[in-house]
């Protein structure tokens, strides 16, 4: 059977360190301003703690991605694999893409003029290691699965500030935060 | 051969010889060749010394390196893709900047690449040859420091330079507009 | 026309002979930069490097560096590490910008017009050394010693070689050091009152404790890479309770959050121990074997001590102070993770020493995943070849032997003639105005940034003053460069040669030079070698340190057979191949329970702890009364390892500003809203900082995050004081500093 690989955020171990993100402007030699995984915060609403559980997002790779659908050039390519790569030289720059993804993956480089975003480390990947966000992260909670066999129950596809898109059918799954019982002095 | 040349060469050995400075002395030698015959007095040597310092050198995070790489690269730092392109063009000459380590998109060094080229393409006879020196100075002045240059002189001219100093930023920026036109 | 010379001097930079035939093959290859394909990523493109993380973190990484044309690309963590694990935090994923950055100090450097003048010339090392030997040698002339040079360094760049700084200063003859450490003293102490050293478990074994207490230490900041193991126990079923004044990162985390008050832990460990003692749950066979006194303190706890007391003084609760303290007690092993911020208090000491007794009376001291875990030095017993130098002949100093010059004092204090003369790291600014025969004159700073993380700023800056010459050895141009007369260009860890290890874990690591030195940059042994060139120069035989060396050749001497078997390996080139960890009879320290103490057990009372002017048992002892009304913590940020790392712009993009972060109702009283500016402030100075309202703080404590910001003047320093912490002298030479006692009022701009 094919491998339909995906990231994997447990955010009960998640630390918010931004390793993850800084490994990966370390590794692909990211633009100034240009992220293609970021950290973010839960709000107060979710987790009642400020700054004290985060989603690490970057490209989700979704079954049916929104960016693939609304390219005129076909500048993206689903693999078999279930990564979604951007060819930025076939990028025209027209940001349909930046504009259709409701995660905003894809970012629109203003100097390059072309969108780009996260490949999963395809080239890694191909050379048998861990996409660079996934080595870099030091508390194990970013993981590279494959959703073929993977049977985490306590996995969600949807946590709470994270969009339903149920066509799109995102890749990536997550484990929720918990939270310590609190005596407070 | 026109004057026009001459000078323009003259020009980059002085602006490479001042940019490569280490102290007021030398900095002062520059200067006539620069600004058309002036000469500097030991205290405004020394002032134009801790500007140039300021402007250029350090300790403290300066306004414009000397270096193509903080320009060129996306995110500004040394030893980029910029410079590692500059190393294979000296490569391709058959130079190569001293050991050290001071980058190879250095402006002196650069300077000092130009004013070689042109001075062998002045001396050479064959038009085979001439051409193909001609193209390598194309290269890195078109291509090259006119991509970067006029981002420097931007920053600098941005962070209060004494007249003076204006005046050598704008023989730069002269010199910049001669090898262009005089490729 | 001036001559062009092709071969020859300044003006000819570009060596070599033109070219016709090779310039042909010139601008067409040149003119596209080659687009990056999906090629499958290939590791024998570049040239691998070792290096070691000489950041003075608990995590001392092991770096893998890759290099291609001479210039390194990218970084990870080693993956041969079982620590390090392949991943690095943060900021070690930075450390390319950092090499890299305009920033850098490129050159040695003189500010004429005074120090802040901003007046810089450019020496050459030369010129840098012989005024700074002239300056040397006019002390010893005046003085008739060197005791009017000073010496500051702590752990800004660590290594082993690295500790050439205080061998150079040996080798000029005796001199003034600032000793003790801003870290961890009193801590050290208290465990050595107790333990008869300091010596902490594997932390990899933490995955075998079925209950862990991390106690004042916030491991998802500062020990990002031991969060694996306090994960892995959890999921084998351990229970974690984090004790802290703020909801920190690790705490929501843990299982159990505990929000004490601060400077309240030692009285919640004794009330922890009373009721061990109560529920008769106390190891019988450790406190009447392996111990001395324990009938004493069991004694203090009825007498002086109740579990209701201690809720009263701690804020947490009787009831979960006893079943907390039965779970601990049921679970083996269990452990706690002693943090250093925990000791930064007037009763630092004190509250260490409650702790350790409460895990030793729980019989968990000396097992594996057990242990009152805190810190070790059992792998650093390298020879200190760079450190140990001799002073020149007859060398004069301060009258009498000296005692440690900090925790990694290896050389030890001996029994010559003369020492130098020690004075507190902890105190710079005080030392330095009440110095006197001789009064200090000239100050070297290495591998340290005084005025970012030495205490009471303001008084610093009153200090230097006084100092006839500044020397600063730096990578980036600091507040302390800004306040110094010469500026040297260090190293950064890519470009030298050393080798590392940890006070936490147990792993060792080779740093090769991966790249040639940027632009002028020396590391500090080459330093000392140009300046023993520049004073033998001028005086024969005033400096003794060697005046040429070889990076690789010294980091090789620092190597013995010693550190070959404890490590388990043939010579230090198989380093190359990674990381070795330490080949240990057990995880667990003080396994054969032979403690290293005068009696050779654990000591609940100590006889040495009371010669040395502290109560003997583990007592409460109350911690320093408010002056204002918040009580204010500098604690660390994950971006940061003090004023290093945040001043990149990679980092920037992460922290682009520091804030105060106060309580909701606190703020609310003082008419404060999110994101207003505003003035922190005491007697000694002040911070204008923007706030950020949270209840991760209590309600009577501010949290500044200490950092140092390229383009703000932020500085925690303004605020925070040189009071010091009970204990420390005994082994680092000088009190420790209560970091976490201070005082400050705020208000809104």
């Amino acid at each position: 059977m094919s491998k339909r690989y995906a990231f994997l955020l447990d955010m009960d171990k998640c630390i918010g360190c931004r390793g993850c993100a800084m490994a990966c402007k370390n590794f692909n030699q990211l633009d100034p301003g240009m992220v293609w995984r970021q950290v973010y915060p839960l709000a107060e609403s979710i987790y009642p703690h400020r700054e004290r559980a985060f989603l690490s997002l970057s490209c989700n790779h979704c079954d049916d991605p929104a960016c693939l659908r609304a390219c005129p050039v076909a500048a993206y390519e689903k693999r078999d694999d279930g990564i979604v790569v951007h060819h930025q030289d076939k990028c025209i720059g027209c940001t349909n893409c930046v504009r259709s993804c409701p995660y905003g993956a894809p970012r629109f480089n203003k100097e390059e003029k072309h969108a780009e975003k996260c490949s999963m480390c395809v080239e890694r990947i191909e050379a048998g290691l861990l996409p660079a966000c996934v080595q870099g992260c030091v508390t194990g909670a970013l993981q590279l699965i494959d959703l073929n066999e993977f049977e985490e129950t306590n996995a969600v596809q949807y946590p709470a500030g994270y969009p339903v898109m149920k066509r799109l059918n995102p890749s990536t799954r997550f484990i929720l935060p918990k939270m310590p019982r609190q005596v407070r002095g | 051969m026109s004057l026009n040349a001459d000078h323009t060469l003259s020009l980059a050995m002085a602006l490479r010889d001042f940019f490569s400075a280490g102290c007021a002395t030398e900095m002062a030698d520059a200067v006539p060749a620069l600004c058309a015959g002036r000469t500097l007095g030991e205290d405004e040597a020394r002032e134009l010394e801790y500007e140039f310092n300021r402007l250029f050198v350090g300790p403290q995070a300066v306004p414009a390196p000397p270096f193509a790489s903080i320009y060129l690269e996306k995110e500004p730092q040394l030893m980029g893709r910029s410079t590692l392109e500059v190393r294979e063009f000296y490569l391709g000459l058959g130079l190569a900047v001293p050991e050290g380590g001071v980058p190879d998109d250095f402006l002196p060094y650069e300077l000092d690449a130009w004013a070689r080229l042109f001075m062998v393409e002045l001396g050479e006879e064959s038009d085979e040859a001439r051409q193909t020196l001609h193209e390598a100075r194309e290269w890195l002045v078109q291509e090259h420091m006119a991509r970067w240059l006029p981002a420097f002189l931007e920053r600098a001219a941005q962070s209060s330079p004494s007249p003076l100093m204006a005046d050598i930023l704008k023989t730069l920026e002269n010199w910049l507009h001669a090898a262009k036109e005089n490729v | 026309m001036k001559r062009f010379d092709h071969d020859s001097g300044r003006r000819g930079f570009l060596k070599g002979l033109l070219s016709l035939g090779a310039a042909g093959a010139l601008p067409g290859s040149l003119l596209v930069p080659a687009k990056s394909q999906a090629a499958p990523f290939d590791a024998s493109a570049y040239q691998v490097f070792r290096n070691a993380c000489p950041r003075n973190c608990y995590d001392t990484c092991s770096i893998k560096s890759y290099v291609k044309d001479g210039v390194l690309q990218f970084v990870e963590g080693a993956p041969e590490s079982t620590y390090t694990k392949g991943s690095l935090c943060v900021k070690g994923y930075a450390y390319p910008r950092r090499i890299y950055s305009p920033d850098r100090i490129k050159y040695p450097m003189i500010q004429e017009g005074g120090r802040g003048s901003g007046k810089w010339r450019r020496l050459s090392w030369d010129e840098a050394m012989d005024i700074i030997a002239d300056k040397i040698l006019d002390i010893k002339k005046r003085d008739g010693s060197l005791l009017g040079l000073g010496l500051t360094k702590y752990s800004g760049q660590f290594g082993i070689v690295n500790y050439g700084v205080e061998g150079m200063m040996s080798s000029l003859g005796y001199t003034t050091r600032f000793v003790g450490t801003p870290c961890w003293p009193a801590g050290i102490d208290a465990q050595n009152y107790d333990l008869g050293d300091m010596w902490c478990n594997d932390p990899e074994d933490m995955v075998k404790s079925k209950y862990i207490i991390v106690w004042g230490a916030n491991p998802a900041w500062c020990s990002m890479h031991s969060m694996k193991y306090l994960y892995e126990a959890k999921r084998r079923g351990a229970k974690v309770l984090v004790i802290d004044p703020i909801f920190t990162q690790t705490a929501a985390k843990a299982d159990v959050f505990w929000q004490v008050r601060t400077g309240a832990d030692g009285a919640l460990a004794l009330g922890m121990a009373r009721h061990l003692l109560d529920m008769g749950l106390v190891d019988k066979d450790f406190v009447e074997n392996h111990a001395v006194g324990f009938e004493e303190f069991a004694d203090y706890l009825r007498k002086n001590v109740t579990v209701e007391w201690a809720s009263e003084v701690s804020g947490i609760p009787a009831s979960e102070i006893r079943e907390v303290t039965e779970e601990f007690a049921a679970a083996k092993p269990a452990t706690v993770w002693i943090g250093y911020g925990m000791q930064r208090h007037t009763n630092g000491g004190a509250m260490v020493r409650s702790i350790d007794a409460f895990v030793a009376m729980s019989g968990n001291i000396g097992v594996e995943g057990g242990g009152a875990r805190y810190g070790h030095l059992a792998t650093w017993g390298f020879n200190y070849h760079a450190m140990v130098q001799k002073q020149p002949e007859g060398s004069v100093g301060f009258a009498g032997a000296s005692g440690p010059k900090g925790e990694f004092d290896f050389a030890g204090g001996g029994s010559a003639k003369y020492s130098d003369r020690a004075v507190n790291i902890n105190k710079t600014a005080q030392e330095i105005l009440d110095a006197r025969d001789p009064e200090l004159k000239m100050l070297w700073i290495s591998c340290k940034n005084p005025f970012a993380q030495d205490f009471d700023r303001n008084k610093l800056e009153r200090a230097f003053k006084k100092l006839e010459m500044v020397v600063s050895v730096e990578q980036f141009f600091t507040e302390t460069v800004k306040h110094s007369d010469i500026v040297l260009p260090a190293t950064t860890l890519f470009e030298e040669w050393n080798v590392n290890v940890s006070y936490w874990h147990y792993w060792l690591s080779l740093n090769e030079q991966a790249i040639k030195p940027m632009h002028e940059a020396k590391s500090n042994i080459e330093i000392a070698a140009a300046l023993s060139r520049a004073m033998n120069r001028k005086e024969p035989g005033s400096c003794t340190f060697a005046q040429e060396v070889d990076g690789k050749e010294w980091m090789v001497k620092e190597f013995n057979k010693g550190i070959y078997g404890l490590f388990g390996i043939e010579s230090w080139e198989d380093l190359r191949n990674g990381p070795a960890k330490a080949k240990l009879a057990s995880s667990a320290s003080w396994n054969e329970k032979k403690f290293r103490t005068p009696s050779g057990k654990y000591e609940f009372k100590s006889d040495l702890c009371a010669k040395n002017g502290f109560k003997a048992l583990p007592e409460y002892v109350e911690v320093r009364k408010a002056t204002a009304p918040f009580r204010l913590l500098t604690p660390h940020v994950q971006y940061a390892l003090h004023s290093q790392f945040v001043n990149l712009d990679w980092m920037e993009a992460f922290y682009p500003e520091p804030y105060v972060f106060i309580h909701p109702d606190a703020a609310k009283a003082k008419g404060i809203g999110e994101l207003d500016m505003v003035r922190v402030f005491s007697s000694i100075g002040e911070v204008k900082v923007r706030a950020k309202l949270t209840k991760n703080v209590q309600k009577d404590c501010l949290v500044m995050y200490e950092a140092w910001f390229r383009k703000l003047d932020f500085n925690v320093q303004n605020v925070v004081d040189d009071c010091a912490a009970d204990m420390g002298a005994m082994k680092t030479g000088a009190p420790g500093v209560a970091i976490h006692d201070q005082f400050v009022d705020i208000e809104r701009i």
